[in-house]
């Protein structure tokens, strides 16, 4: 039995310029304690298949469930790390974590232990009193994990979480990553549109093509773990994925052009003041 | 210092300008009226049924308009009936309700108070309203996957989440409420502070009238310094909102 079962779920949505088919008939099914990471082009419905799976929407048809139970609602059981994060600026870092727990119903002496406890898996033990405008990007995130981690959720549920973070900090933030999951095991389910952080992260890759929205090929990762970003493995495979996605992601980037761009071709960059082979 | 060269000039002013001194009188003579309003209780009596009236005039408005505002900016039917209407009658100056609460409420308290309320409470609920609008729906989705409770949507997620707005209404109510309350009192019979200006005029006792303006001065002040200030700077320090100063 999978954790969670994703079955033939579809999904529209009505934008300014008519009706957006974000996902069609899409089945998926995330073993417990697997890592799977979602990726597609812009627009392909990988955010709004995660948010389907988090309860925040409701699918048209189809249903997603966890375990033995049909997801009809958020829950604490699947916690979400959103791409700004999130937190609430009016609460300090360990009271941002401590909102759900709060919201459980705990008392303040087991909130405050279980916030410290995940605010420490994170490396922020420094910053509990710290306000969230002080802190920087990646620590925002590692803040929005903690908050999630300390839900104890089945599974984690992270939309493009390092999407907005510049390169050094994201791969701060992957060791940071696999380092909990290697310690909880939870089941995650990881949005992205970056293929090699796909690669370095998933034990499983899921292609999702675009408009609409379906899944177009599955990746298993059998690295070894510890990756890095920058190894010839996790390189050779993103390159193999990235080939096929490019196929999808030009027709979904002439979507969001005018009819007459062309996407750029492999190739030479000319010189515009003269001609190759000048000078020779 | 400011303040000081301030002074001098007004003194210098009233001892040599155009108007006779009981017309513009001096700082001391000014200050000779509060000390004898304050000894003679007159001054303190109608400061503190001013307040008693702002007080509850300004906590019934917070009550409604606090509720209300979220309500407007939570429902879609409430803002095109009771929104439009609350920002159609916020343009009238609440003064001009005083007619209609005079002959609605008698020549007494009330009639006041629902002029101040009048001041007050659409002020309150349309920064409420437009503060709960603006806050951002990624709270709200963050906070349903925590599982909070629909009232704790309120209280924990929309109400800290828009207190920046909350604030500056609350603010704007009260100086609002402060304003109607003087001119309802200069023109309804009834002790108060608005009432002691009047009376300073009738007895051609312009030290008085400017004394009354300072108590008036002050309390703005007081409150605006030690109470809403006070409560702002913690919220702006919280967010991060200090502001940007030239050098």
């Amino acid at each position: 039995m999978a954790k969670l079962s994703i079955r033939g779920v579809s999904r529209r949505y009505s934008g300014t310029d008519g009706d957006v088919h974000a996902l069609d008939n899409v089945s998926l099914e995330i073993e417990n304690g697997e890592f799977v990471v979602l990726i597609g082009p812009s627009g392909c419905g990988k955010s709004t298949l995660l948010n389907l799976i988090a309860g925040l929407d409701p699918p048209d048809s189809g249903e997603i469930w966890e375990d033995e139970k049909r997801i009809k609602g958020p829950g604490r059981d699947r916690s979400v790390v959103f791409q700004d994060g999130a937190l609430f600026p009016w609460l300090t870092v360990q009271k941002n974590v401590e909102f759900g727990l709060k919201q459980m119903g705990l008392s303040p002496i087991e909130r405050k232990r279980r916030a410290s406890y995940y605010l420490k898996l994170v490396h922020l033990s420094q910053f509990v009193d710290s306000s969230i405008h002080e802190l920087s990007g990646g620590m925002r995130q590692r803040v929005a994990i903690a908050r999630a981690l300390a839900l104890e959720p089945d599974a984690l549920l992270m939309d493009e979480p390092f999407a907005a973070l510049d390169a050094q900090t994201r791969e701060d933030l992957y060791r940071v990553l696999h380092e909990i999951w290697d310690r909880t095991r939870t089941t995650i389910v990881f949005v992205t549109h970056n293929v090699r952080e796909a690669v370095c992260l998933g034990d499983r890759v899921i292609l999702l093509s675009s408009r609409p929205g379906r899944i177009h090929a599955e990746y298993p990762i059998k690295l070894a773990r510890p990756r890095f970003i920058d190894d010839a493995d996790v390189a050779s495979i993103a390159r193999r994925i990235s080939d096929v996605l490019k196929e999808g992601l030009d027709a979904s980037r002439r979507e969001e052009y005018d009819a007459d761009w062309v996407p750029a071709e492999a190739g030479v960059l000319r010189p515009v003041d003269g001609m190759l082979g000048d000078h020779i | 210092m400011f303040f000081g060269l301030l002074m001098a000039c007004w003194a210098i002013i009233s001892k040599y300008g155009k108007w006779e001194e009981a017309l513009f009188p001096s700082p001391v003579q000014v200050f000779r009226a509060i000390q004898r309003g304050v000894l003679d209780g007159s001054l303190t009596r109608s400061t503190a049924v001013s307040m008693k009236r702002m007080l509850i005039g300004y906590s019934f408005s917070m009550c409604i308009g606090l509720p209300l505002g979220i309500m407007l900016a939570r429902v879609e039917w409430m803002e095109d009936t009771v929104g439009s209407l609350v920002l159609g009658l916020q343009t009238l100056p609440s003064i001009c309700w005083l007619p209609l609460a005079l002959l609605w409420f008698g020549l007494n308290d009330m009639a006041i108070l629902f002029v101040v309320i009048m001041g007050a409470l659409l002020a309150i609920t349309v920064a409420v309203k437009d503060g709960v609008k603006n806050v951002p729906p990624g709270y709200l989705r963050a906070a349903r996957t925590m599982g909070v409770s629909p009232l704790g949507i309120y209280t924990q997620v929309l109400i800290p989440a828009a207190m920046p707005s909350i604030l500056t209404g609350a603010k704007l109510g009260w100086s609002f409420a402060w304003r109607a309350l003087m001119s309802g009192e200069l023109l309804v019979v009834g002790l108060g502070l608005g009432q002691q200006l009047e009376s300073g005029r009738d007895n051609a006792d312009m030290s008085q009238v400017i004394a009354v303006m300072l108590v008036i001065v002050a309390l703005g002040l007081f409150t605006d310094l030690a109470i809403f200030s006070a409560i702002e700077n913690r919220v702006r320090l919280r967010w991060g909102l200090t502001g940007i100063r030239s050098a």
